[in-house]
């Protein structure tokens, strides 16, 4: 254990505008709420760490140091003067240590760029050495990305960037097959997705089969345009072969004029990692390429970028 | 009796799991194993007449097949967890987590027994 707890902080985790670098053991045990609001709690098989919970905000005139205020006086605590873990990007930051051997440590935070505000609690009941390494190692490299640039997401082994102005509707976090649902206000959506490892995905299922199961429920059925085409994306110096389809969605008969929208989705194949990489872009107007492209070209940016750094 | 207690994660994967005796291995199309062993029957149902042991087969395919057969009672768990997470190019805590919800399966069904050190489990209690 104590070897564990001198790891260093090698793995991401990126969620909803905001990463962290954890221990590579650590992993997310429950995640609740969406993209305005919500929490992760991270911990290893035995244990939860470290919980971290975030609201957006709209407002420009939001108070950041009114809301730290108020977190500190609903929780009757009085923040520390000093020691307090200082991630860059956060303002009105507040650290309120345990107060008893097994009592949480918290901290708040507000983060302008991302229009977040964030509060982690840090674990009492587990060993000095783990509270050490999320108060010292971990908490210091959270950071947000700004509200108008793509956003980075992290989870498990796979990792994402969607355009920004997208936001989370659904996901589905299998081991083996990760997906994750945007929208955007102009009504476009946006599918990605990574099945791993690729060759048993592949011993189950041809390519251009898994462009045909859509991951999450529709009303809209897929209507083809024209046949499924070879194609192939540049990523961080390497190039990815698959297919890429486009075609209509539409409600079945005798919706089908209503508010159909286009669709076009791909998936590649990227060998030296081991994984199907799949997304899905459709929207009311001519499908966009230059979106499908980038949302393929970026994952797994936390394997492929040097040492996984935003 | 003592109550059950959990074990800490740390000698969950310092267990060395190992495959129980099985009747018969066949291999399947797809790169699997069909594994079928004897297995002792609930006494109840001996008592409408059944027989005390019964044959039980479990398919596993490529993935499984790999996991059941690093149980060679030699590696503990956290070396069949790196092997899998090199091997298939997956983070350690997905590997880790897929691969111990599987032995649990493994062992609830009695295709595997896990050795534990009864020294290490008695030194973290004290």
């Amino acid at each position: 254990m104590a070897a564990r707890s001198r790891q260093s902080c090698s793995s991401s985790l990126a969620w909803a505008g905001w990463q962290v670098r954890v221990p590579e053991h650590w992993r997310p045990l429950r995640i609740e709420g969406a993209w305005e609001k919500g929490s992760i709690i991270l911990g290893d098989e035995g244990q939860a760490i470290m919980q971290v919970k975030w609201w957006r905000h709209e407002n420009e005139s939001f108070d950041g140091a009114r809301w730290t205020r108020r977190r500190l006086k609903k929780a009757g605590a009085k923040a520390a003067a000093d020691g307090k873990p200082a991630p860059p990007g956060f303002e009105n930051a507040a650290w309120v240590p345990g107060r008893g051997p097994a009592q949480a440590a918290v901290w708040y935070g507000c983060a302008p760029a991302g229009r977040l505000v964030m509060e982690v609690v840090v674990s009492g009941e587990m060993s000095k050495k783990d509270q050490r390494t999320a108060t010292s190692r971990a908490l210091p490299t959270l950071k947000v990305s700004a509200h108008d640039a793509p956003t980075r997401w992290a989870i498990y082994g796979a990792s994402f960037e969607s355009p920004a102005g997208f936001v989370l509707c659904d996901r589905r976090l299998k081991l083996g097959d990760i997906a994750l649902r945007l929208s955007s206000k102009r009504r476009e959506r946006l599918v990605l997705r990574q099945v791993y490892p690729s060759a048993l995905a592949l011993a189950r299922r041809e390519l251009a089969k898994w462009l045909e199961f859509p991951v999450f429920r529709e009303h809209r059925k897929y209507r083809p345009a024209n046949p499924p085409q070879k194609w192939s994306v540049e990523s961080f110096g390497r190039q990815l072969d698959g297919i890429r389809r486009a075609g209509r969605k539409r409600f079945p008969f005798p919706l089908g004029v209503l508010a159909p929208r286009y669709s076009a989705a791909a998936v590649v194949h990227d060998e030296q990692l081991g994984r199907l990489l799949v997304a899905e872009y459709d929207s009311r107007g001519a499908p966009d390429d230059a979106t499908l492209a980038d949302a393929l070209a970026s994952m797994n940016w936390a394997q492929l970028e040097s040492g996984g750094e935003a | 009796m003592s109550p059950r207690r959990k074990l800490d994660r740390d000698t969950v994967l310092s267990g060395r799991p190992e495959q129980a005796p099985a009747v018969r291995r066949e291999e399947r199309p797809n790169g699997g194993v069909k594994v079928t062993f004897r297995r002792v029957r609930r006494r109840w149902l001996g008592w409408w007449g059944g027989e005390s042991e019964v044959e039980r087969s479990f398919g596993l395919d490529v993935l499984g097949r790999e996991v059941y057969e690093s149980c060679n009672g030699k590696s503990d768990v956290k070396a069949i967890v790196r092997k899998f997470a090199q091997k298939h190019r997956v983070s350690r805590a997905e590997a880790e987590l897929a691969v111990t919800t599987f032995l649990k399966t493994m062992m609830t069904k009695g295709l595997i027994v896990m050795a534990i050190d009864k020294d290490r489990v008695q030194r973290k209690r004290n």
